[in-house]
């Protein structure tokens, strides 16, 4: 079976053994372009027909990782930092509160206790990763693009990865199916529901349809009519 | 008089978990030991008994309970020295703002932001992701609500943190509103 090389500046070799280096911090995770290599990657199990379950969960498993050592890499550390004064509650307590103010004073002192005990520092990166680190990462990510955002940057290659389809927001997949829905029925004036699903038959396209028929129907723009109970949809231009 | 079969093994049995704790980063369980180890959860019990005591008299190093395992560390009474020495090791430093997050995640898990931000009356998102990177919680899920908020739990890392062995060493809410000092509850739960 083919093993997938990464070929990169400073490094060559398999994945895994990049993103053990990684997480060792022997190769500086920082100057990795993650994207580069993990749409190389999938590109390599498409083509080498690898599309098992297992392959998949490996190819999640090794991007994971990889995004994860290149996020830790970008952002600094936070082992050794101080919890800002933030959301200080100034307010008088509520009842509810006021066992957990307690609680605080007992969890001070636990922790100012466990403070004189040191220990050995834990190894940087965890070779496991939870739920957690994913909504983690993720936060992490959209924090960064909605600065990078604010900072009224150009967002770069908006197409997408070659074979994988770019997510796109729910409501401009709707706008998207409206503008279809419309063109189609300048053409027709009336058609069936059938006609708009035809030969596509994913859940996802029938509720996109679904909003956009709904959305057109509210704007007065079609109407919908259903000569019986099952019978198809109707829709036609006002 | 020579030593028997049984007690060389049992000296080499704790020579091997004082070495695997003096690697380990982290706490690790009675249970992991005897089974990496192979002896009886009974003998390796025994065995780290001994070996907090004989920690305990004149030492160094401490052998401490803590988060379901056992961590090797230095003795309390040297933090000074041990501080002093790592100049760069900085540690973690936490608000009231983050410790009362804590406490209400602590006695409520799993639990949502909207619910913590309820008891305490002001937002705590900025909070909550301070706790989430530095790995004292970490999600667990969604609730089965409106709007699918994240559910939070406490980490073996915040156990460590506060030198607590479980959850459940903490005393009960209740036992705060019957006007008992932190002092007190201290002593109970030692």
């Amino acid at each position: 079976m083919d093993v997938f090389e990464v070929e990169i500046e400073g490094f060559s070799g398999p994945l895994e053994l990049l993103c053990s280096l990684l997480e060792s911090g022997e190769l500086d995770a920082s100057l990795i372009n993650a994207r580069e290599i993990v749409s190389a990657y999938w590109q390599f199990l498409h083509k080498s027909g690898r599309t098992s379950l297992d392959a998949i969960a490996e190819f999640l498993i090794l991007a994971a990782h990889l995004l994860l050592s290149k996020a830790k890499a970008l952002i600094p550390p936070v082992s050794d930092a101080v919890i800002e004064e933030e959301e200080e509650n100034t307010l008088p307590p509520t009842e509810s509160l006021l066992p957990y103010r307690i609680a605080v004073d007992l969890l001070a002192k636990k922790f100012a206790e466990r403070q004189r005990f040191f220990n050995r520092p834990p190894e940087e990166g965890s070779p496991v990763f939870e739920v957690g680190d994913v909504y983690l990462l993720s936060a992490m990510w959209w924090g960064l693009y909605a600065e990078k955002n604010r900072l009224a940057c150009r967002v770069e290659d908006k197409e997408g990865w070659e074979g994988i389809p770019m997510p796109i927001p729910e409501e401009e997949q709707v706008e998207k199916r409206i503008a279809e829905v419309c063109s189609i029925l300048k053409e027709k004036r009336r058609l069936f529901l059938g006609d708009l699903l035809a030969g596509r038959r994913s859940r996802s396209y029938l509720v996109v349809t679904l909003l956009a028929l709904l959305e057109l129907c509210r704007l007065g723009r079609i109407s919908l009519s259903q000569e019986g109970r099952w019978s198809d949809v109707a829709i036609a231009l006002r | 008089m020579w030593p028997s079969p049984c007690d060389d093994e049992r000296r080499n049995l704790t020579r091997k978990i004082e070495a695997l704790l003096f690697m380990s980063p982290q706490p690790v369980s009675t249970r992991e030991l005897a089974s990496f180890l192979g002896f009886p959860l009974g003998e390796v019990e025994s065995a780290l008994e001994g070996l907090t005591e004989h920690y305990a008299a004149d030492h160094g190093l401490s052998l401490l309970r803590s988060a379901g395992g056992w961590q090797m560390t230095t003795a309390p009474d040297l933090c000074e020295v041990v501080g002093g020495f790592q100049v760069n090791a900085e540690r973690l430093r936490l608000s009231r703002a983050a410790l009362e997050c804590l406490a209400i995640i602590a006695y409520n898990q799993p639990v949502t932001r909207p619910e913590i931000e309820e008891i305490r009356g002001v937002r705590s998102d900025r909070v909550i992701d301070t706790l989430l990177r530095c790995g004292l919680i970490k999600s667990a899920g969604r609730k089965k609500e409106a709007g699918a908020p994240i559910l939070y739990r406490t980490t073996d890392l915040f156990l460590d943190l506060f030198g607590l062995n479980s959850i459940g060493d903490l005393p009960p809410l209740s036992e705060y509103d019957s006007g008992i000092e932190v002092g007190e509850l201290d002593e109970k739960l030692s």
